[in-house]
Formats: structure tokens, C-alpha cells, sequence
């Protein structure tokens, strides 16, 4: 079945899927422009480019090898095949799922088993031969280095078999891909390596100075695998299984392939492609199957395994499911069985199946040295362990006390091992061999793998001893339909599991862990993008309000109270001026014209024209502004009358032409002339100009629009005008007449309120103009203390409704941030044990 | 009781303003029934004058005056065709002389509004500045020179806060805060600043006269009506 990746979370899904597996999005509502893809494109080939353009090549190199070996990275696919959610895709370009750890671990089984023959008979010193040492601790998510044989079993092996597989879940996986010896350094393994390292950690310590005694060893263990190889049934179920096999055919010994002398470097296992895919068919069975063999026992840490990741899990505690076998040597291939999750649940043998693996060119084996660094350095294990285990489920991180003690644990056992280096290989081969059924080991060492399944069985004992509910980090199983949901949790404390500090001894937490249940019931919604959006603001917010108070402040601006009161006083205030005349026992004197200059040089100019002189009127403000400028405008209307002289009207506004009218009206007494309107903005500004320019002595300009006044006074000064020019203008306009006043551009202009009043009128005996005047005052003084009591900080009132709102986020943020987060680590603890102990 | 004209136009105009005034307790039909009442009334009002005031006298009159010459009535149809030729682009899509007149009018208008910039404003204020510093009998005195020192200093402190002068190379992100000419910078945004403010205080002022006479407006015909309901 083809699959297609969502185009939100770049998961993938079945073809005729409606929804998306992971973010829920219907596809059958998305645009065909959006619509998911069958093939998607690599996105590594413009990222690639980009980064080209700006780092040095032989970086660009590496960071597109790694791209190759890492594949995809995004979060989702990442969560994905840690959480077991089947990604699984065709051969060819599609998803690969990662598989490549069971026979990885198959590979290395089958490599330590020669090598602990080899070691039986003889023991020599051969660190670091060859290229580089063997490991086993890929489920660990350490790198795994692989060399290449230098055998004669290598030589002898075809071209077409010497395929390597990658570990890493790839985008795109190309049969052609090589593994390099450099790629394998660059490895993140913490992908495709969930399961605990300690279930790999051996007992013993293997001899990695001696990879030719392990290889040894493990070409005297092939020897004990029989040539009772059992019969494929069933060719389209291919799993990987590690079995002993204790018969030993005769001519295998001889044979040069899948045996290791003592000089040569076990090889490679290698699984050919077309067994990967054929392997990541039949995954979803695997997980089934190794329940089955476990039991319901909660301490199984594959009880919950996905079936992503079973095949990549030690096969200890599935003896009856391990089979090495081998088949004949001069193919120089060996096989490697695996039973068939039918068979292993009725017991019936002869569903078997086998894979045959490639094991000329590289042995996956288990490198003490490796291992033995591991262990030396605890603090990388348990910080891998404690990714892991967040990864998989919602229980935080391996307390630092249990990992010691499984470091413990495992120091105790690797104690007591520390007698046989070749037998302690032995253990991690044997867990894997513990299938009774079909496990037929006949080798000159069945004493020796008696005592190995011994201590195998001790060291089962101690670490399962270490193992709680608690830090179970294996996740819940991919078939268990009420599980769905848990797998499609998002990993809560994937990004910490213990409060962080700042450096330089500051104490200031960056942040704490943060559990799902700190987020508010209306965003636990089925959206997983949606969640995890949640998620990442809440962590943001709860970050920033630990160095900063997200509250807002109830000042004037956000205080709703303040403000109607202020409104309240503004109203009513200028209602008891205007009607009760509280302010009318304040007298108010006529200023002379020598206090005010602008009004001296305004009525200069007016008292200036002469008899039949004409002037110019334009009126350019709106209705609104008609009881500040009409009264002014008539008042000089009036003036100019009775100095005989010649008013012309204009305008160039369509609302300013009625209030002409008005004045007109108003005023029959006085001759006026109106122009009228003139349309055209500017160019009727131009012909107003041109028609009357060596006509009118004076222009007054009364206008309540600075742009069309300020084109005015450009267009004046543009044409060689003769006339004054003279400005009547609203209190807005004062500050920005002043610089053309004082440039000489304009010769006289009035705007103020006082100095208007004081125009149009004679005194100011009107106590109705005189409360008006009080009453401006009066609004600008409560401006002025409005602005004041805006500096006061009003945080201790109460706050509004929407305020309230806002605050029982903001506290119920600072209430997780002042937790102890050691307290919220063991709140997480303890409800992941309740889900345990609800599991049971 | 004679309902007169006068009292039914005071009378809506009342209720207009008691619409307009309860937009403080926040958006409502009444506000949106009086926006619309003004719009529409200012709307029809505009076409009236344009209709009475421009083509009436501008257009149809000079074709019935026999006096006119022939200019100024070919101008007057080469008018009428531009306008044909607009009005066909505007609601038909029709680019046909439409693209012709608009370049015409917009190239007119943009040279007689950047001169008149030049002129008046650019070359005018600079003129102004600068002649200040013409030595006259009327311009004496320290305060005279102390008002010219800080319109100096406040013109050229304005330019250096608005960063006119300085050519930002290709890495260059922000000038340096230590620098002198931040200092000098921080005092151009204290003009402004000092500017702005005193345009806000004057839109201030107006806006609150407007409000007074308004609101007394208000009650006296609030006092009116009942009067006239007694």
C-alpha cells in the first residue's frame, strides 16, 4: 500500500487515510495544492544548497553525508518511531523504518559467539586491529563502528551481498548508500536506539583488545550451530532472531566464511535490503510476540515496546526466539532466523523463517572497550538513558540514584565476570539464544555456555532488581488500541527533566519541568500540533514571567474604573460651568493688543487697506469649526466694511461653500462678492490666484485645514503676488503658523483662542462666553491631572473583569514557577505509577 | 402650537448630537444612524454644488453664450472628452485616453505641488533662518540672538535625529550611542518631541472648545424644548 506524508507534521500515512495519524488533519479538506504527496520531495538538496553558499565545503560535505545517514529530523517522525507509530514505508525511496538494529544485534550476537569460540582456544591481544574496534552498544544510542574484514571470508564474498544498512530512519534510502567509515562517527543513534543500554550492558568484560579471540569466539560458537537450520515456511515473514545452535556441522568448521580464525577481525553482519524491507513488514507482529513471551509483567521493559523498536531491543529476554544459524559456509553468508510471532505463540516450529544475512564484510560484535567506556562514564549513560526514557513515555528521567544503581549493578556484574572475558561475550549472546525450542547448541563449550546462561540469569535478576514501574522509558505498545492516544502524547519533559540554572551561580531557574497537566483543560484538545504550539507558548510565558512579571499594570490606561471616573468628572464639570455659572464671579478683562502681538499686527494689516481696496476671502473650514472661526470671520468681514473696502468670497472646499453662503445670508447689509467654489484643489488655487493676483491688495486666508493652508502660503509665495497674505486660523494650527510667521512668508496671523475672542469681541461681559472659556480651562486642567495620576501605579485595585481574566492565567503561571520543581518531577512520578499500576 | 421649521430642524439637529454623543458609551445604532445621516446629507450636498457651481457655469453656460469664442469652447469639449475618457476607465476598464489624461493631470499637478514645496516652504523657511542672522536695528538683543540659537540648534539637531545625513553602508546596522552625534541626536528628539507636543496641545485646545460649545449648545436647546413642551 503506498503511503503519503502529511504536508503539516510530515508524518506518514496510509494512502487512503482521510485523516492524518498524528496531527488529525483531514486531508479530504485540504487544497490540491497542500495535498499530501506520495513521494515527498528531499528537502535536503535546498537546504543543502543554502548552506553551501555559507560554510566551507568540507563542511558542507559532512553535514550532507549526515543527512544522508541521519535522514529526516523533524519532530513528529522523531517522536514517531521512538513512540512506535509505524512509519514504515515500500522499498525504494519511501520511509524506511528502522530495522537495521535487529540485525545489527543479531550481527553482533553472531560475531561474539565466534568470538568467544576463538577465545576458548586461544587468547591473544588484538586491540584496535584492523580499522577500529567493535561495539554493541547501539541500543544505547552510542555508534556502533564497523570495520571491514580483512578476512578471507570478506574476499570470498559477492559483490551484490556487501550492502550495508543504516540505522538511522532515512528519508530516502538508496540501495547504492555506503556506509563510511566516517559517516559511522556521525551517527545519532538516539533515534533508532530507544531501549535502555542497560539491557545490553553485559556482565562481562569483553576483551575489545582481543576482537580476533571474540571473532574467534564467535567462529567457535558458529560452529556449534548446527546445520539444523530450520526450513523457511514462510518467506514473506522476515524477523531477525539470534539463536544458539549448539550442533556444529563438521564442515563448517573448515569453512573459511562465518568463521574467524584467530587473526582475523569477526566481520560485519550486513543485511541486504531487500531483508530490511522485508523485515519491516512484519514488525507490528513482533511486539505481539514478545508479550506473549514476556508475559503481563510490567518490569519487561519490552512490554510497552513499539514495534519500531523491538526488533532494535535486546533479544535476552527472548530466548526462544533467537536463533543463530548458518548456513553453508562457502556462500559465506550466514542465516539468521527468526520465528515467526505465530509460531512462537502456538510453539510451532515450523514456521520459521530465516533471513540471510551478509555477515562477510562487517560483524556487529560487542566491544567491551566500548562498553567498559560506557560504564566508565555514567554520566553519558544516564543522560541517554534519561532521553530515552522521557522520549517514550511521560515518566521523567531515570532518577540519577537509580542509574547509579544500575551502574552498580552492572559494575557488580561486571565484577564477577571479570575472570573470563570470552564468556562474559557469552551472556548478551546467550540472552538472545534462550529459545528453547529451537536452540540446538552443540559445541565443545556447553559448559561454559551453561555457566554463561547462569550468570545471564544473575544478571537478569539485578537489573530487572533496579527496574521500577517508574522508569520503565519503554513506551506503550503500537497495537494496543487504548494506548493511541498515550502514543500520540506529546513528550512533555522531552526538552528537560530537572530545573536548569543560569551559569555564573545565578540561581534564577530557566525552567522547570513542565508537565501536560500545567496545561489548561480547553487546549488538551485531540490536535497535536495544537497541543504542541500550547505547549511551547506556555513555556515560553512561564520562562518570561519568571524574569519579568507578564502582569499588566492597572494604571489609567487599563483601569476601567479610573477612566469613567475621569470621564465622569470631564462631563459633569463642564456641565455645572456651563449651567449653574459657578465661575461667573471671575472677571475677565479685555487684554490690550500690545500683550498679545499677533492680534497688533493681525488689525495692522486690516487697518491698512485703504478705501476700494479689494481683498480676497477664502474660507476653508468646515462646519464643525464654525463657532470657533465664524464669529471671527464676520468680525472682520465687518472691519473690512467699514473701512470700504471690496470683499471677494472663495473657496476651494465643498463644505467650506456653505458656510459662504451663510455669511452672505447673514450679512445683505455688507456688499460681498462670492466667487464661489472652485474645484481642482491646487490648480484652483493657481487660477484664484492668477484672476485676482494684480487685483487684491490683501488675501486672508481663514482656515481650519493645515494642508490646504500650508498650499496656500506655498502657492502664494510661488507667484509674484504683491497681496499680504493674512491668516485666520483654528487653535490646532498656532504652532505651525509660527515658522512661516517668523520666516516672513505669512505677515500676520491669529489662531489663539484668547486672541480670536478678543478680536470678535469688544469685553468680555458675556458671562456665556466667559463660562465657555472656563470651561476649556477646566478641560485642560483635568488633562493635566489625568496625565499625572497615570503615573501612579494602580496595581493594587482591583482590576477589571478582563484584567481578572488575564490575572488568573498569570498566577496560576507564577503558582507553577514557585512550585518546587522537584515536587512537580514526583507529582509526574507518581501519577505515570498510578497509569502503571492502572495498566496492570 | 405652531411646530415650526426652525423647530424641527433645531429638533433633529438636537437628537443628532445626542446620537453622535453616545458613541462614549460605545458603538451603536444611533452613532452609525447619525454617521450616516451626515455622510448622506454631506454627500448630496456636494453634488448639488458641483452640479450648481461647476457644470452649470463652468460647462453647459459657455456653450449657450454666443459671446464666448471658439477657444474656450473647444476647451471646453476637450474638457467634457477628458472627463468621458476618465469616467470610461474608471467603471469600464477602458484604457483608451484614460491613462493619457490621468498622466497629464497627475505630471500638472505634481509639478505645481513640488514647486510650491520648493518655493514655499523648503526655500521660504531657510530663507527665514538664514536671515536672522542678518545684522538689522530690529533684530537686536540677547533675546532675539537666544531665539535664533535655538532655532539653529533645534533645525540642526532635528536633521541629525532624523538621520538624513547619514549613508548606511552595507553592514552598518545602528550608529554608535556613545557617539557625539547621539548626543547631538537625543537633543533633535527633544524638538521634536517639544514640537509634536505642542501640535497635540493645540488640537487639544480646539477639540475641547468644540466640545463646550457643543455640549452648550446642547443644553440651551435642552432648556428650549422644555420650554416649549410646558
Amino acid at each position: 500500500m503506498k503511503e503519503i506524508t502529511c504536508p503539516f507534521c510530515g508524518s506518514s500515512n496510509d494512502e487512503d487515510a482521510e485523516f492524518c495519524r498524528v496531527c488529525k488533519v483531514d486531508f479530504r479538506q485540504l487544497p490540491k495544492e497542500i495535498m499530501p504527496s506520495e513521494n515527498p520531495k528531499p528537502k535536503e538538496s535546498s537546504g543543502s544548497e543554502n548552506d553551501s553558499k555559507e560554510i566551507p565545503n568540507w563542511l558542507a560535505d559532512i553535514i550532507s553525508r549526515n543527512r544522508k545517514t541521519q535522514g529526516k529530523m523533524a519532530f513528529d517522525s522523531f517522536a514517531d518511531a521512538l513512540m512506535g507509530i509505524n512509519s514504515a514505508a515500500d522499498s525504494g525511496d519511501s520511509i524506511q523504518s528502522d530495522s537495521s538494529g535487529l540485525e545489527k544485534i543479531k550481527e553482533s550476537m553472531n560475531g561474539e559467539k565466534k568470538l568467544i569460540q576463538n577465545l576458548s582456544d586461544q587468547k591473544t591481544d588484538h586491540r584496535n586491529q584492523n580499522d577500529s574496534s567493535y561495539s554493541f552498544n547501539s541500543l544505547n544510542g552510542k555508534g556502533i563502528q564497523e570495520t571491514k574484514a580483512d578476512d578471507d571470508s570478506a574476499s570470498e564474498l559477492e559483490p551484490g551481498e556487501k550492502e550495508e544498512h543504516q540505522l538511522e530512519i532515512q528519508e530516502v534510502l538508496s540501495p547504492q548508500d555506503e556506509l563510511l567509515e566516517d559517516e559511522e562517527s556521525y551517527r545519532d543513534f538516539s533515534v533508532s536506539r530507544p531501549a535502555q543500554k542497560w539491557d545490553l550492558v553485559p556482565s562481562v568484560e569483553s576483551d575489545s583488545a582481543h576482537p580476533t579471540n571474540a571473532a574467534s569466539d564467535e567462529s567457535l560458537r558458529s560452529e556449534t550451530v548446527s546445520e539444523g537450520k530450520i526450513d523457511v515456511a514462510d518467506s514473506d515473514v522476515d524477523q531477525l532472531t539470534v539463536s544458539g545452535n549448539k550442533q556444529i556441522d563438521e564442515d563448517e568448521k573448515d569453512a573459511p566464511s562465518g568463521l574467524l580464525t584467530e587473526n582475523d577481525a569477526p566481520p560485519p553482519v550486513i543485511i541486504s535490503k531487500s531483508e530490511e524491507s522485508d523485515i519491516t513488514e512484519r514488525e507490528d507482529s513482533l511486539p505481539a510476540a514478545y508479550e506473549e513471551n514476556l508475559g503481563s509483567s510490567d518490569e519487561n521493559p519490552m512490554r510497552n515496546q513499539t514495534s519500531d523498536e523491538v526488533p532494535q531491543l535486546n533479544f535476552d529476554h527472548f530466548p526462544e526466539d533467537t536463533k543463530l544459524q548458518q548456513e553453508n559456509p562457502q556462500d559465506s553468508s550466514q542465516s539468521i532466523t527468526t520465528p515467526d510471532p505465530a509460531a512462537i505463540e502456538t510453539g510451532d516450529p515450523s514456521k520459521k523463517t530465516e533471513t540471510f544475512v551478509d555477515s562477510t564484510d562487517q560483524l556487529l560484535v560487542n566491544d567491551q572497550t566500548h562498553e567498559g567506556a560506557a560504564m566508565d562514564n555514567p554520566d553519558e549513560q544516564n543522560l541517554v538513558s534519561e532521553f530515552l526514557s522521557q522520549i517514550n513515555s511521560d515518566v521523567p528521567a531515570i532518577e540519577p540514584e537509580m542509574i547509579q544503581k544500575q551502574q552498580d549493578a552492572s559494575e557488580v556484574i561486571k565484577s564477577e565476570e571479570s575472570e573470563n572475558d570470552a564468556v562474559d561475550l557469552n551472556e548478551i549472546i546467550l540472552e538472545s539464544q534462550q529459545s528453547g525450542e529451537d536452540l540446538t547448541i552443540q559445541s565443545e563449550t556447553d559448559a561454559e555456555i551453561s555457566d554463561i546462561d547462569a550468570r545471564e540469569e544473575s544478571f537478569k535478576s539485578v537489573m530487572f532488581e533496579n527496574t521500577t514501574e517508574e522508569d520503565s522509558p519503554v513506551p506503550e505498545a503500537k497495537g494496543n488500541p487504548e494506548k493511541v492516544e498515550e502514543t500520540d502524547a506529546i513528550p512533555w519533559n522531552l526538552f528537560e527533566s530537572v530545573d536548569s540554572f543560569f551559569h555564573e551561580n545565578r540561581k534564577e531557574k530557566i525552567y522547570s519541568s513542565f508537565s501536560k497537566e500545567k496545561i489548561p483543560s480547553d487546549f488538551q484538545d485531540r490536535n497535536y500540533q495544537h497541543r504542541m504550539i500550547t505547549a511551547v507558548l506556555y513555556k515560553l510565558f512561564q520562562t518570561e514571567n519568571q524574569n519579568q512579571s507578564l502582569k499588566k499594570v492597572a494604571t489609567r490606561k487599563t483601569n476601567k474604573i479610573i477612566q469613567l471616573v475621569f470621564t465622569l468628572l470631564i462631563f459633569f464639570g463642564v456641565i455645572t460651568i456651563l449651567v449653574s455659572g459657578v465661575t461667573d464671579f471671575i472677571d475677565l478683562n479685555l487684554v490690550s493688543e500690545n500683550q498679545i502681538p499677533s492680534l497688533s499686527t493681525f488689525n495692522y494689516q486690516v487697518e491698512s487697506l485703504q478705501e476700494g481696496d479689494n481683498t480676497l476671502l477664502v474660507i476653508d473650514f468646515t462646519p464643525g469649526y464654525i463657532n470657533e472661526l465664524y464669529a471671527p470671520t464676520v468680525k472682520l468681514i465687518k472691519n473690512l466694511a467699514d473701512r470700504k473696502v471690496n470683499i471677494r468670497l472663495a473657496t476651494i472646499s465643498p463644505s467650506s461653500e456653505m458656510i459662504s453662503q451663510k455669511i452672505v445670508l447673514e450679512t445683505p447689509q455688507i456688499s460681498i462678492e462670492n466667487l464661489g467654489f472652485f474645484s481642482g484643489q491646487i490648480t484652483a488655487i493657481q487660477s484664484l490666484i492668477s484672476l485676482n493676483s494684480d487685483e487684491v491688495k490683501a488675501i486672508f486666508l481663514i482656515s481650519s485645514n493645515f494642508q490646504t493652508l500650508k498650499t496656500w502660503i506655498e502657492q502664494i509665495n510661488t507667484e509674484s503676488v504683491r497681496s499680504s497674505l493674512n491668516i485666520l486660523a483654528s487653535a490646532q494650527m498656532n504652532s505651525l503658523l509660527t515658522p512661516y510667521y517668523d520666516a516672513g512668508l505669512v505677515e500676520s496671523s491669529l489662531s489663539g483662542m484668547i486672541e480670536k475672542n478678543s478680536f470678535s469681541r469688544d469685553d468680555f461681559s458675556d458671562k456665556n462666553m466667559n463660562r465657555e472659556i472656563f470651561s476649556v480651562w477646566f478641560i485642560i486642567l483635568a488633562a493635566i491631572l489625568i496625565y499625572l495620576t497615570g503615573c501612579i501605579d494602580f496595581s493594587m485595585t482591583q482590576s477589571t473583569d478582563k484584567d481578572r481574566d488575564q490575572t488568573a492565567v498569570i498566577r496560576s503561571i507564577e503558582s507553577e514557577n514557585n512550585n518546587d520543581s522537584a515536587g512537580l518531577a514526583e507529582s509526574v512520578t507518581q501519577k505515570n505509577h498510578r497509569r502503571n499500576e492502572a495498566r496492570k | 402650537m405652531i411646530v415650526s421649521t426652525e423647530f424641527l430642524i433645531l429638533l433633529a439637529g438636537f437628537l443628532l448630537s445626542l446620537f453622535t454623543f453616545s458613541l462614549v458609551l460605545g458603538d451603536n445604532w444611533l452613532f452609525r444612524f447619525a454617521a450616516s445621516v451626515l455622510s448622506g446629507i454631506l454627500s448630496g450636498y456636494v453634488c448639488i454644488l458641483l452640479i450648481d457651481k461647476v457644470f452649470i457655469i463652468r460647462m453647459i453656460e459657455p456653450f449657450s453664450d454666443l459671446s464666448s469664442n471658439w477657444i474656450e469652447k473647444a476647451v471646453i469639449i476637450l474638457v467634457i472628452l477628458s472627463g468621458v475618457f476618465l469616467f470610461l476607465k474608471f467603471y469600464f476598464r477602458k484604457n483608451t485616453g484614460g491613462n493619457l489624461i490621468l498622466a497629464v493631470l497627475l505630471c500638472i499637478v505634481a509639478a505645481v505641488t513640488i514647486s510650491g514645496i520648493a518655493n514655499g516652504t523648503i526655500f521660504g523657511l531657510y530663507q527665514g533662518i538664514i536671515s536672522r542672522f542678518q545684522l538689522n536695528e530690529s533684530r537686536s538683543g540677547v533675546r532675539y540672538w537666544v531665539e535664533t540659537g535655538i532655532i539653529l540648534t533645534g533645525t540642526i539637531t532635528s536633521l541629525l535625529y532624523t538621520q538624513h545625513y547619514w549613508f548606511y553602508q552595507k553592514d552598518q546596522t545602528t550608529s554608535n550611542p556613545k557617539s557625539g552625534l547621539h548626543f547631538f541626536s537625543s537633543i533633535g528628539e527633544i524638538f521634536i518631541g517639544i514640537a509634536l507636543g505642542s501640535i497635540f496641545a493645540g488640537c487639544f485646545i480646539a477639540s475641547a472648545m468644540i466640545l463646550v460649545q457643543h455640549l452648550l449648545k446642547i443644553i440651551n436647546t435642552s432648556q428650549f424644548l422644555l420650554q416649549w413642551v410646558k
